[in-house]
């Protein structure tokens, strides 16, 4: 039986070490299993340097710290083929319930929105994490496992982009900028300058690198300037404008006259009301979408613009809007009424439906609407003194 | 004959367990020579197999150690815990079950 040194057991610890083992418990474990072997079969004055050089080639295939990570794995990731096994599952659904969802979008069939926003929150939650870490933890070096962060989270802010975009959840935008930020201006040069020293990526890092700029570029080319959206605002503000022009000057001349008109009492009446809630329906909109109550002529030199938001984020949580909706479809009924009674011919019917819908409208429609519901009104009366 | 590794990975874990459960405690050289001893050289574990197993066991509190000085060097035994002796029972059985399943897959006459 040989006798180890403490000098050899020195000796073979650092050796261990040396050969990337690090965790200490290993280690230890190692090393009393070395000495073990090496007392047994080593014989009383053999020597030692070549048999403990033999003897370290028991314990792996190519490298010694293979036990570690098999031990890492094991621990870290006893889960690992079942994380796998969601991670494709939970891929194949979120691809499919997106592809679906958006066939179902154009079709204008129900459930397509459904089905997109559960393909992107589990793509987004499930799919590309679960990626993350399986991935993260394959790479050995730390740039590598750098860029699977960076990528990883530009992918997700993307998805998560396009997401609050179609829910009109604040923020989308301040996201999608951002998202786009990361993958410009960190993945890809940290990508394309780690992966063109390497000879055997270099290739491959430039070709995927054109392919990401390709694609920002594309989408890029899509996304409507500032500049460009605020001359559209300034148009649609402009169209706003003139037709509130038209109401004040057809209110103006109607007005000329004062005496009542026979048999028209009840339609003016309810005529009056229905003028009344477009304007007070009107001015709250306008108030959500610029934080003014009136649009005048200064709106340039202020800077307040009508945009193209959606109505449907104010008409959303005000219930008192939603009320001045239903109020005003049964002022259009009672006036649709008034107007057979009194034998008063008129078509009524497109602007009971463009109410109805008025809080699904992007802002200009929803004003439009109910401008033209004005004109409408004042118009009927215009005819009827023309009689 | 010697089995192939493949053969062993998916029994070491009961083997480690029905081993500390016959006797109280044991250290990582010890199991691998317990093994060969008891299986006449067929079964022979790998250091690369056995470490990684023992730690995982620690982690899921089948196992606990215990830590003993022999010089400048650390000996770890390893012996069962109350969920680990529970554990054993039902991967024993659990793997006597497996092979009379192959058995009656395979075939096997036994004369």
């Amino acid at each position: 039986m040989y006798h180890i040194k403490d000098t050899q057991i020195e000796f073979i610890l650092s050796d261990i070490s040396a050969r990337g083992v690090e965790m200490e418990s290993l280690q230890q474990n190692l090393l009393d299993h070395i000495c073990c072997i090496i007392e047994q079969e080593l014989e009383e004055n053999g020597d030692f340097e070549l048999f403990y050089q033999q003897t370290i080639l028991r314990f792996f295939k190519s490298d010694l710290w293979e036990i570690e990570e098999e031990t890492l794995r094991l621990l870290t990731f006893e889960n690992y083929y079942t994380m796998k096994k969601i991670m494709l599952l939970s891929g194949a659904i979120s691809t499919a319930a997106l592809s679906i969802g958006i066939i179902f979008k154009f079709m204008h069939w129900p459930g397509a929105n459904a089905l997109i926003v559960v393909g992107i929150l589990l793509a987004s939650f499930v799919f590309l994490p679960l990626t993350f870490t399986l991935r993260f933890k394959e790479k050995q070096n730390l740039r590598d496992k750098g860029i699977i962060v960076i990528g990883s989270l530009s992918a997700i802010l993307i998805s998560l982009h396009v997401l609050f975009k179609i829910m009109h959840w604040p923020f989308a935008n301040m996201l999608g900028t951002l998202s786009f930020f990361i993958v410009l201006l960190v993945f890809l040069p940290v990508y394309f300058f780690s992966g063109i020293r390497n000879p055997e990526t270099k290739t491959n890092t430039i070709v995927s690198s054109f392919l990401i700029l390709l694609g920002c570029g594309l989408l890029l080319t899509l996304f409507r300037t500032p500049r460009n959206t605020m001359m559209q605002n300034r148009l649609i503000s402009e169209s706003y404008l003139r037709t509130e022009q038209l109401i004040k000057n057809e209110a103006k001349i109607i007005s000329a006259k004062k005496d009542t008109l026979k048999g028209f009492e009840k339609i003016e009446e309810i005529g009056n009301a229905i003028l009344f809630e477009c304007y007070q329906l009107k001015t709250n909109i306008l108030e959500y979408e610029t934080g003014q109550r009136v649009l005048d002529s200064t709106y340039v030199k202020n800077d307040i613009l009508l945009a193209e938001s959606p109505v449907y984020d104010y008409f959303k949580n005000d219930e008192a809007l939603m009320a001045q909706i239903t109020k005003l479809s049964n002022l259009l009924n009672d006036y649709d009424n008034a107007c057979l009674k009194a034998n008063f011919n008129v078509e009524i019917v497109p602007f009971k439906q463009a109410i109805h819908n008025l809080n699904s409208e992007k802002v200009l429609t929803a004003l439009l609407s109910l401008s033209q519901l004005q004109h409408f009104v004042l118009q009927n009366k215009l005819n009827k003194m023309l009689e | 004959m010697i089995y192939s590794s493949e053969l062993i990975k998916g029994t070491l874990k009961t083997i480690v367990l029905k081993l500390l459960a016959d006797n109280k405690k044991m250290y990582g050289y010890e199991i691998t020579q317990k093994v060969k001893e008891l299986t006449g050289d067929k079964i022979q574990i790998t250091e690369g197999a056995l470490y990684p197993t023992l730690h995982a066991l620690e982690a899921d509190g089948l196992v606990s150690t215990e830590s003993e000085f022999i010089g400048k060097r650390v000996r770890k035994y390893y012996k069962l815990s109350t969920s680990g002796k529970l554990k054993t029972n039902e991967k024993v059985s659990e793997l006597v079950d497996f092979m009379n399943t192959m058995k009656f897959l395979l075939d096997i006459k036994t004369a």
